[in-house]
């Protein structure tokens, strides 16, 4: 019996107007936007192969640490096509020096500063918005319609338990949403595959059918809703209307207006570096200098005319030892505080981070709580594309980067190879010409201008510079959200949904067995 | 007498139904949350504003008592003004760069965009903040958005049963059976949806302007009002759009609920879809541009070859001394322009590639009406664009007072100062040019409207006469 009512519900469901026109757009929409954000995907993968390979040549090429900067890229997600997230908002790549702990990411692939006024569809905000508002059609008289139609109670009449009638008319609807649902995500898959541009691994293949999961249980969600509303209202305009305000509400009217007090309060409460930070850099400055006070710095060489412009490589090799000494110490000096104040500022970012952390656990109650709003952060959530996911990447660039400075520590980077050219690499011809200039230059000549003796070696001098070996510096790889982590992640947001599924289905359940099937005369 | 009777029945009848109560307290509830996010986040904007500003002086007055000190040339952040009007339309401002980097030697003038702005005095500040990013909504909480969105949603759900609901009830054939026209009937049902959701509307203004009266960071001057009254007239002309929309489909179906559906899917299609699938095209050739290293490469290369040119005539007047300062002046005066002009072009092309992609959407009644409700509140691209002549304006006013006041005889260019002749005397800090944004003058704010408003009103005649025409023809059995 049971099937029958199924069949009936999936036939009149999927050859209604508002079926076949609701899923013409949604297919239009996918076809577009998922071809769009893949050309896109497809951009930022580009560059970041070639930003890989041109930071991997640089590496190759530094003489002196001083000139070491290492620049980390941001693997793009395959899974942003789907669900776009904050990734293309975003950049591409932290520069890391020995200085201070990056907060942000440079780059980025939005040449246009004003395409950020435009938002567009992906296939979540499809089925979040689109999808809902099938779900809402389809579900609004489902209940109050077949009563105005005379059907209601005639089936009833027909012996069919009501359980079992609400029950068909549940998964017949379910069943139709389920098949263009289906449909939608194999086409944006076959559109990926066509486009040739992503591997699809096992990671996207099951975050994918996660997501297929949580939406179809989402959509059920919003089904429910409607069979509740429509076997509590007597006539199904109104069912409709209530439905339409609550489409309105959870899937515009809240998630804007909390995002708007969001974006406020963030501003507002993460305002701790901002304030502190000066006072903490001026305090760094002021030790740096304390710590330095002990140490006379050596008079250097006088310079004499057209030295700085002929002899501008002589001159850097040509520093009294003392001198270099000198500069190796505070270079030393000053890294260890450098180094302790960049985690003390780090530090101030992470007490604004917690203040933040807190309004979003806020806004994430709030969200949850919304079926069509928890399913966007559900799908950021498996598409591992949104907020959590930078802030993960910055955590672990922040913990790679004590990585980095122990390596440069260890390869004594802040002694004389911190300088460019550092004298440890003098070949014996050269430290024979130094000694040799450096013996008539003390004595007051002009040796490297104009008219000096040297004036031709020191014109030519251009030394083939060593570059330094960094084959053993530590990789950094970001370790994304396993499938394992996305679940569980994912979970409670899930079991949110799935009660408010039995919750509605009890409530329906419970109300339509009290339901009125006679027409109104 | 007819019609004034059958009006103040509809009117009685739209106004105690049920969708009525619901669209309103819908709009209460948007309007005065709406209202609070505005006035706590204006505040946030005008604090920033005039802590640029603050800063700016500083660099001026530092500037003023030592003009020859190379690090204290004028280096400053023009910003953009936070206008109050944002409340009535955003014109998606805050996700658009609002300021300008200047710099007198050597002449630039370059967009900041968001996120250099974010990490403070760009180039100064090494040690950027953490930027919490969340992902971009699909509207803005101003009016502009309850009126676009929930009233235009109001309207259809008011008039999509125009024809069809009183044909099922069957009223329809005792009024047609009535001496009355028509087309009287029809204007009827439309007259009356245009009071039942203008009455919510001018109160939720009302409601607004007493929240932005009340905060003590805006102060409501004649222009908000004039701009809030323009809004008001602009919003009515868009509402009827959807009303006629509802008209429109209930004349061509036979059943209130085809009537509907149809309605919510034009609705969806206008409000939502089209509006939010420009973006989409983003990418495609006509509308793409170089990225910022790109067009840097550009300038720099549109700069050498201005000095390519010039350098034989360089080499040649070496031995005059007088020649060659002024050929010097002259060349480099025209390869910083070159280099300006390469960023300017770019800018303008950015803007231009928006401008044409909001072009897609111009068949939505939505966006005309989103479009024109930014022009008249002096927000948004056109915004953009004004504040972006006033901020080349003052950097070439800045040059040449620079150059008149150190006295500079021959000085032409306002691309070029020359150091060495910078005056060495401390200047009346008075008398620096500063920056402030002015306000866009009502009269070019209406203007630009107007073509929005005018393809609005086309909109409408156009539902109208076939509204009417269907009608005379329709089934009322």
């Amino acid at each position: 019996m049971i099937r029958t009512v199924i069949k009936r519900e999936f036939l009149d469901n999927i050859l209604s107007f508002k079926f076949i026109a609701c899923v013409l757009v949604a297919v239009i929409l996918i076809v577009i936007s998922t071809s769009f954000l893949t050309n896109d995907y497809k951009d930022r993968l580009k560059d970041y192969n070639v930003g890989v390979a041109a930071a991997k040549e640089a590496l190759m090429k530094v003489p002196v640490y001083s000139y070491l900067e290492v620049r980390i890229f941001k693997k793009p997600n395959p899974l942003s096509i789907f669900v776009s997230g904050i990734e293309r908002e975003t950049g591409n790549y932290v520069d890391l020096t020995h200085r201070d702990i990056p907060a942000s990411l440079k780059g980025g692939r939005i040449k246009n500063e004003f395409s950020h006024m435009f938002s567009f569809f992906d296939l979540s905000t499809v089925i979040g918005i689109i999808f809902t508002l099938l779900a809402i059609l389809l579900s609004y008289n489902s209940i109050s319609g077949e009563k105005e139609e005379g059907v209601l109670s005639l089936a009833l009449a027909n012996q069919v338990p009501r359980y079992k009638f609400l029950l068909g008319k549940y998964l017949g609807m379910l069943i139709s949403l389920a098949v263009p649902l289906t449909l939608l995500f194999l086409l944006g898959i076959l559109i990926v595959f066509l486009l040739k541009s992503v591997e699809l691994n096992s990671i996207v293949i099951s975050s994918m059918a996660l997501l297929y999961v949580s939406s179809l249980v989402y959509l059920s969600c919003i089904l429910l809703i409607g069979i509740f509303v429509s076997s509590n209202t007597k006539n199904s305009f109104n069912s409709l209307l209530y439905l339409l305000g609550f489409y309105l509400v959870a899937v515009f009217l809240l998630p804007l207006a909390t995002s708007g007090f969001m974006e406020r309060a963030i501003t507002q409460r993460a305002e701790y570096f901002g304030k502190n930070h000066p006072a903490v850099t001026a305090e760094r400055d002021t030790k740096i200098e304390e710590a330095l006070r002990n140490l006379r710095e050596p008079r250097t060489w006088r310079l004499a005319s057209g030295f700085a412009r002929h002899g501008r490589r002589l001159m850097k090799r040509l520093t009294p030892p003392e001198l270099l000494d000198y500069r190796k110490n505070v270079n030393r000096i000053e890294q260890k505080i450098v180094e302790e104040y960049a985690q003390k500022v780090d530090d101030l970012r992470k007490i604004d981070d917690a203040a933040v952390e807190k309004l979003k656990k806020l806004e994430n109650v709030i969200y949850a709580s919304v079926p069509p709003a928890n399913f966007m952060q559900l799908a950021d959530t498996v598409a591992d594309t949104g907020e959590d996911n930078l802030t993960r990447f910055l955590s672990q660039i922040a913990i790679y980067w004590h990585e980095y400075v122990r390596y440069l520590e260890e390869k004594k980077a802040f002694g004389l190879r911190y300088f460019y050219p550092y004298p440890e690499q003098f070949t014996r011809q050269e430290k024979e010409m130094m000694d040799k200039i450096a013996k008539d230059y003390v004595e007051g000549k002009d040796v490297v201008g104009y008219r000096g003796k040297y004036f031709k070696e020191a014109y030519n001098y251009n030394p083939e510079i060593k570059n330094l070996d960094l084959s053993d510096l530590p990789a950094f790889i970001f370790r994304g959200r396993t499938f394992k982590e996305k679940i569980r992640q994912a979970l409670p947001q899930i079991i949110i949904l799935i009660i408010y599924n039995l919750l509605f289905l009890i409530i329906a359940h419970f109300s339509f067995n009290h339901y009125d099937p006679r027409r109104d005369a | 007498m007819m019609i004034k009777h059958m009006l103040s029945r509809q009117l009685v009848d739209d106004i105690l139904s049920f969708k009525f109560l619901v669209n309103t307290v819908l709009v209460f509830v948007a309007v005065i949350t709406f209202s609070m996010v505005f006035v706590s986040g204006y505040r946030n904007t005008q604090e920033e504003y005039s802590n640029n500003r603050a800063g700016n002086e500083t660099k001026l007055r530092r500037f003023s008592e030592d003009p020859r000190n190379n690090n204290y040339f004028a280096n400053v952040e023009l910003a953009m003004k936070p206008r109050p009007e944002r409340f009535i339309s955003s014109g998606y401002e805050e996700r658009m760069p609002q300021a300008f980097h200047f710099q007198m030697v050597p002449f630039e003038l370059r967009v900041l965009d968001l996120k250099e702005a974010i990490s403070g005095d760009a180039g100064y500040e090494f040690l950027s903040r953490r930027e919490y990013i969340s992902k971009p909504a699909f509207f803005s909480p101003d009016l502009t958005f309850i009126v676009q969105f929930l009233l235009s949603f109001f309207a259809i759900i008011l008039a999509f049963n125009a024809a069809t609901g009183e044909k099922e009830t069957g009223t329809l054939r005792l009024i047609h059976s009535n001496p009355a026209k028509r087309s009287h009937y029809l204007i009827v049902k439309y007259v009356s949806a245009l009071i039942a959701i203008g009455l919510p509307l001018f109160l939720s203004l009302i409601i607004g302007m007493i929240f932005l009266g009340i905060s003590s960071d805006i102060s409501l001057s004649s222009s908000i009002i004039f701009d809030l009254f323009a809004f008001s007239l602009l919003s009515v002309l868009y509402i009827s759009t959807f009303i006629l929309i509802g008209l429109f489909s209930s004349v061509f179906s036979q059943s209130s609920k085809k009537s509907l559906v149809l309605c919510l899917l034009f609705w969806i299609f206008f409000v939502v879809i089209l509006p939010k699938s420009a973006g989409l095209f983003l990418n495609s050739k006509p509308f793409d541009v170089p990225t910022a290293e790109q067009i840097e490469k550009l300038a720099e290369n549109a700069a050498q070859d201005v000095s390519n040119k010039y350098k034989q005539e360089w080499l040649s007047a070496r031995q005059d001394e007088e020649k060659l300062q002024a050929l010097m002046q002259k060349g480099l005066a025209e390869m910083f322009k070159a280099r300006q002009d390469v960023f300017d072009y770019y800018l303008q092309r950015k803007i231009s590639a928006v401008r044409d992609l909001r072009k897609i959407n111009l068949i939505s009644p939505a966006s005309l009406f989103e479009y024109a409700s930014a022009s008249i509140a002096g927000t948004g691209v056109a915004h953009f664009q004004d504040f972006w002549m006033q901020a080349r304006q003052f950097g070439n006013g800045f040059v040449d007072f620079v150059n008149q006041i150190s006295g500079e005889k021959g000085a032409t260019s306002p691309f070029y100062v020359n150091v060495g002749f910078i005056i060495s005397k401390p200047i009346d800090f008075n008398s620096v040019p500063k920056f402030e944004e002015k306000d866009i003058k009502t009269g070019e704010r209406i203007k630009d409207a107007l073509p929005y408003v005018a393809l609005l009103a086309l909109y409408n005649l156009f539902l109208f006469t076939i509204v009417i025409y269907k009608f005379q023809k329709y089934d009322v059995r």
